[in-house]
């Protein structure tokens, strides 16, 4: 016998009700139709002959220290206490394209205007020809600046290249004429990209003179591998004008917003040379390691602080640089001592990371407060041997297109015969003006 | 009541069947909205718009290329402050290459390259499917409801609530939030558009944030096709000459 209809009254509207479900679940929905949305690219489509480039003014004030050791040194025979400057630059790129064959040129030219006369300069930056003999090999040939390295301020291993200015780490530079290519190789797995960097860099008595001296072929090499999401790189050059050098590097994402770099060089035989205690100065043949290490560490607000450690084997020691400062302030009582000192300065006493141990950070921040097109900055250099230090704050503004305007202070601080604090410029302020063009 | 039983039964058969082919393999789904948006390999040119809270426009032409899940070179055309400089991914690596400084530089996913609300992430983008797993999926009339989950802790966004187009399986809006759960962004796609072909799929994308309150960033794509090239090509080596891949 049934159940009774009035218990299972439920059954019929949830059978009906599963029905229609079932047959929802194989509904077919509607297409949409849209505007097409253009721009033109015809613009931006790669040309035979392509060229851009950049206007700069930069006015600087410079605020003296006559007490300072090297204001004797840099102003001899004069009594301001400050000066103005008016620094003008142009950089001109170009390339030209003929099949897998092409042309490239970087010209720079720059005119200084200050109390102490005026001074223009044209220089090649890079002048090169380059033939891309297949999707994963490249030759190139003339004069080239290379960049190797991975850290931001300093780089021991850059090995065929000019100085970097940590005041300002990404200046174009001035090349070598050279001739380099590169070999790559991509794969699966830990190790995605091995390439092969050979460098031929040839001095002749009227050729690279700035690299060294002598006859020699100068050879070198770079090793470059993606493994395990890590950049290494290994890198060699061959003794000739300048003594064999070998060295390590490494770059690696610590998660969505910290990096992490290293890079460590050995250099033999570098010539150099030491201030006696006799005022006289002494060729001295070194061997020596440098090494940095640094992270680059970024907030959800595009808060980016990059910080460097920089150990310079080849540096002066604390010592060193205490009785070079003490003998240049004696310039004035003992003008003997001008010649010695200045060749001492032209030599390693005086420039970028001089003495041995440098602590860099970078702290900036785009458009805080929602403050547009404003990018404040903030950059330390401390001299971790004398504790004196640089501090650089500026200021970028970009509202204007392809204008950048840059506002920058610099402070110099130190106690009595430090790096920084025998610097003939105590502060500065300057402002400079780039057009892209 | 057994005609009842049975129709209840195969109501409830003929939903599970079409529940199981609405819902799909979530992994699967993912991939063909991947194939909808893009080729495995392509070339494009996209103008990325800022748009300030003052209504000021800032204007950026990108030209990409892509190979397979985890390939993809940027390189800025204009404006010529911004002109050669080119990003490089491949997978979660990514570099940005500066020709005044001269070698590549590792960089993280959540940096911004050009100011604005999209950042790398959202310019040098993979594949959903590379990054994401869908840890849940809403089946609406008209569209699906995704919730995708990062793979690894380097992916840019910890996770993304998606609504797709049933029909077209392609996404609409995507909002995007970090770990803590904070909402750091909403894209919304739109102006469908034909590049031929086969590929078929917005050519508007445009995004605001709550961090960067009344900014407003879009972005176009123009002249999406397929294109293969080497994989040497997306390597650090290469990156200086990106400009010579158009």
């Amino acid at each position: 016998m049934g159940r009774s209809v009035a218990r299972d009254w439920w059954l019929q509207p949830l059978a009906r009700l599963a029905w229609l479900l079932g047959i929802a679940t194989l509904r077919i929905g509607a297409a949409q139709a849209a505007e097409p949305v253009e721009f033109d690219v015809s613009a931006y489509e790669k040309k035979p002959f392509e060229w851009n480039g950049y206007l700069e003014l930069r006015p600087e004030y410079q605020r003296l220290d006559r007490g300072a050791a090297l204001y004797g040194l840099q102003f001899p025979g004069d009594t301001r206490t400050s000066l103005t400057r008016t620094n003008a630059a142009a950089e001109l790129s170009a390339v030209y394209r003929t099949g897998e064959m092409r042309l490239h040129y970087t010209g720079h030219a720059t005119y200084v205007h200050g109390p102490q006369g005026s001074a223009d300069d044209l220089r090649t930056y890079e002048a090169y020809g380059a033939w891309q003999a297949a999707a994963n090999a490249n030759l190139e040939a003339g004069k080239r600046a290379l960049r190797w390295g991975k850290a931001y301020a300093f780089s021991p291993v850059a090995f065929f290249e000019r100085a970097k200015d940590p005041l300002d780490p990404e200046l174009s530079r001035e090349g070598f004429v050279l001739a380099t290519g590169s070999w790559v190789r991509s794969a699966p797995g830990p190790l995605t990209t091995l390439s092969v960097t050979p460098v031929l860099l040839p001095v002749t008595d009227s050729l690279n003179d700035a690299y060294g001296s002598g006859n020699h072929w100068n050879a070198g090499a770079k090793l470059y591998a993606l493994f395990h999401d890590t950049d290494i790189e290994l890198v060699y050059a061959a003794p000739g004008s300048r003594g064999a050098r070998w060295g390590v590097d490494f770059s690696r994402n610590l998660g969505t917003n910290l990096e992490v770099h290293g890079e460590w060089a050995r250099f033999n035989d570098v010539p150099g040379v030491v201030l006696t205690p006799a005022d006289t100065l002494v060729t001295q043949v070194r061997s020596f390691a440098s090494y940095v290490i640094g992270l680059r560490y970024l907030t959800e607000h595009q808060t980016t602080l990059i910080a460097e450690y920089y150990s310079n084997g080849g540096g002066l020691t604390q010592d060193q640089a205490e009785q070079f400062f003490q003998r240049a302030d004696a310039i004035g009582a003992n003008q003997s001592l001008r010649s010695v000192i200045a060749q001492a300065a032209s030599r390693g006493y005086v420039g970028p990371n001089a003495m041995r141990r440098y602590v860099y950070a970078r702290l900036s921040q785009p458009e805080p407060f929602d403050i547009l097109y404003v990018t404040p900055a903030l950059t330390a250099i401390v001299n971790a041997d004398d504790r004196s230090y640089t501090l650089i704050p500026e200021l970028t503004f970009t509202r204007i297109a392809n204008l950048e305007l840059r506002f920058r202070l610099q402070f110099n601080h130190g106690d009595r015969w430090t790096e920084y604090g025998e610097k003939a410029v105590q502060s500065r302020a300057e402002l400079r003006m780039r057009y892209h063009f | 009541m057994m005609r009842a039983i049975v129709g209840l039964l195969l109501g409830l058969l003929l939903g599970l069947l079409g529940g199981a082919a609405a819902a799909v393999d979530g992994a699967e789904l993912l991939r063909r909205i991947d194939r909808n948006m893009e080729p495995e390999t392509y070339e494009n040119y996209r103008k990325l718009v800022n748009i300030e809270p003052s209504g000021a426009k800032k204007e950026y032409v990108l030209y990409t290329v892509k190979k397979g899940r985890e390939r993809m070179v940027a390189l800025f055309l204009d404006p010529p402050s911004e002109r050669d400089r080119a990003t490089l991914r491949l997978g979660e690596n990514m570099w940005l290459y500066i020709p005044n400084v001269g070698k590549p530089i590792r960089i993280t996913s959540l940096q911004s390259v050009i100011g604005g609300v999209f950042n790398n992430a959202d310019i040098l983008q993979l594949d959903f499917s590379e990054e994401y797993t869908v840890a849940g999926i809403e089946e609406k009339p008209d569209s699906y409801s995704l919730d995708l989950k990062a793979k690894t802790g380097a992916v840019a966004y910890d996770r993304l609530k998606m609504q797709v187009d049933r029909k077209l399986l392609l996404p609409t809006t995507i909002e995007a939030y970090a770990a803590s759960g904070l909402l750091i962004k909403t894209l919304r796609y739109s102006e469908i558009k034909d590049f031929g072909d086969g590929i078929r799929r917005p050519a508007v994308l445009e995004t605001d944030s709550p961090l960067f309150k009344g900014y407003k960033s879009t972005m176009v794509w123009a002249k999406l096709r397929k294109r293969t090239l080497p994989d040497e090509v997306f390597t650090l080596d290469y990156l200086p000459r990106a400009k010579e891949l158009r």
